[in-house]
């Protein structure tokens, strides 16, 4: 899995972070990711209320069982397409969200009931979320999720499951390293966008040493 | 009637007693049933010992301490030099009673530094020794000028989470470290200024130089004493 | 300044302890002493005199790194206005309102000042519900 870029928004929807740590995605425009961030923190807060429906389902006991039975996919045309404009994928982009209350030990991730994960055919979005209300978001290579034969296939959930894993560690550690280098300096505002010279440096220290 | 009565005028009011020394009065001792309400407290501060060491506390929280101090000087401050004046003063205070503890703490080891290199390696090794656990990366002499020193740090212990933005011209946050090593030089009767500089050397992005540029009365001290 | 070192200092106690939500005000207080002041102050306050409606709780200082070797001047003053260590109510009030606690935070006594003990009494006045974070149950 290739770690494209890294975006981190406020708790009120505005992008303070945005860096391509690895060439592969084509570039936005300032106001395109804005956009995007602000659209990502809609649907979010949107899909979790979705999740009362989805737990009636099943309830997922065991974490290699979260993505098999209690995964539930929306397919969309427009949202995959609106997201990267030079590239045409309007058709065949899946958006998961992944319900999973109660399933996952999750520990600093207090995003359980928002959404997870969204996948495309050429990226997948991994989002992360604090108590505090601060969004990580990691673009990746793709899952590996071909939406054709889709979630239904279990070979590709497995890779599914471990690659969403890998990403909320990733997103674990960027966290730390927000802690210490972003509010540890007193020429941080908070809420404000992140110009802050040695979170660069060691987020992508931190990428070098996955790749 | 105690001596207190007698000396004050009958105008005066009655002010509560206090032990020491009182200009007026001379020594003042306390009757011993007299318990003032700070004696009353279950410890006092002079029970503890001084040579014990405190309890370790998280780098975090020094760090938040710190930018919160930087924060808060910064609103009141005009300009980066009066930033770093401020803090430059906040770590004189410190160096300035640091050096009486660090040397009662070493009890007979520790000895009074005469020469201008003595100090500076006293204070290279043990002083960082004892605030940042561990000496300092260097000890140099400047090549340019007699009366200038410099102390480099790699990663300053205090600033490591810090990145000072490019408007903040040359900002050094350490100009509070600097405070501390001018108050020790200066009740070490090594009068001096103390700066200090960023110069980023590989992989050392934070690496500190803290130039000391001694008063000129220090340097012919020196050479008086030691030219012989 | 205590508070802008709270709203802060969250985030780094969040990154490094991955501590969830707490389900009770019980629990925070557990947090608050167990977990908070003993990663960064090296120090376990005794939580104690619980309101009857679990919502206030004190915490019981007993060696303040803060106020080590300190002594109040003695000019009638400080004495009885100076809360010396009065940055803890700053950094906890701002902490706990960034998940989303709305706490009253002050001190009710102080060594310092004479007192017998060192207590902190923290009172939980609502959970700020419209606030967290959505996605979360």
């Amino acid at each position: 899995m290739t770690i494209y870029s890294l975006y981190i928004i406020n708790k009120a929807g505005g992008l303070i972070y945005q860096n391509d740590v690895n060439p592969g995605l084509s570039r936005l425009t300032a106001n395109e990711y804005l956009v995007l961030a602000g659209t990502l923190h809609g649907v979010f807060a949107i899909a979790s209320k979705l999740t009362p429906t989805a737990l009636k389902v099943s309830t997922p006991s065991s974490i290699s069982g979260v993505h098999n039975s209690a995964t539930s996919s929306i397919t969309s045309s427009s949202i995959g397409g609106g997201t990267n404009s030079s590239n045409n994928i309007n058709s065949n982009s899946t958006i998961l969200s992944n319900y999973s209350k109660g399933a996952l030990n999750v520990v600093s991730n207090s995003n359980t009931s928002g959404l997870r994960s969204v996948d495309t055919k050429f990226f997948s979005i991994h989002i992360f979320q604090t108590l505090t209300g601060l969004k990580f978001l990691l673009v990746t290579s793709p899952n590996g999720l071909n939406s054709n034969d889709g979630i239904n296939n279990t070979g590709s959930n497995v890779d599914l499951n471990k690659n969403s894993e890998f990403a909320e560690s990733v997103l674990r550690r960027i966290y730390s390293i927000y802690s210490d280098y972003v509010m540890k300096n007193p020429f941080y505002s908070m809420d404000m966008p992140i110009r802050v010279d040695l979170f660069d440096q060691k987020v992508t220290e931190l990428i070098k040493t996955l790749s | 009637m105690s001596s207190q009565n007698i000396i004050n005028p009958s105008t005066s009011k009655p002010t509560g007693l206090k032990a020491g020394y009182n200009p007026s009065l001379g020594p003042i001792q306390l009757p011993s049933s007299y318990q003032s309400q700070i004696a009353s407290k279950s410890r006092n501060i002079y029970d503890h010992s001084v040579f014990r060491r405190t309890p370790e506390v998280n780098l975090s929280s020094l760090s938040f301490l710190f930018s919160a101090m930087i924060e808060q000087t910064q609103q009141t401050s005009k300009g980066v030099q009066q930033l770093e004046a401020k803090l430059n003063s906040y770590g004189y205070g410190v160096g300035n009673k640091f050096l009486e503890l660090i040397t009662l703490r070493e009890g007979k080891s520790a000895k009074r530094e005469t020469r201008i290199v003595e100090v500076l390696q006293f204070i290279h090794s043990q002083v960082w020794k004892t605030l940042f656990g561990r000496p300092a990366d260097g000890l140099e002499k400047s090549q340019d000028s007699e009366d200038e020193y410099m102390i480099i740090d790699n990663l300053p212990l205090m600033s490591q989470f810090i990145s000072v933005p490019k408007d903040f011209n040359q900002l050094n946050v350490n100009a509070f470290t600097a405070g501390i090593i001018e108050g020790i030089l200066d009740s070490a009767y090594f009068q001096a200024n103390v700066s200090a500089h960023t110069m980023a050397a590989d992989g050392y992005p934070l690496r500190t130089v803290f130039l000391i540029k001694f008063d000129h009365g220090v340097l012919e001290r020196e050479a008086i004493r030691f030219s012989r | 300044m205590g508070y802008s070192i709270g709203i802060r200092l969250i985030e780094d106690f969040l990154a490094k302890t991955g501590t969830g939500r707490c389900v009770s005000f019980k629990e925070t207080a557990e947090v608050i002493s167990k977990i908070g002041f003993k990663i960064f102050l090296n120090i376990i306050p005794t939580i104690t005199n619980w309101t009857s409606d679990g919502k206030t709780f004190s915490l019981i200082i007993e060696e303040n790194p803060l106020a080590e070797f300190v002594e109040l001047p003695d000019d009638g003053k400080s004495n009885k206005e100076l809360w010396y260590s009065n940055v803890l109510v700053g950094v906890l009030k701002g902490a706990l309102e960034m998940v989303q606690l709305d706490v009253d935070v002050f001190f009710v006594s102080d060594v310092l000042r004479g007192d017998a003990t060192t207590e902190l009494r923290l009172k939980l006045n609502k959970i700020l519900k419209d606030e967290i974070p959505a996605g979360e149950d």
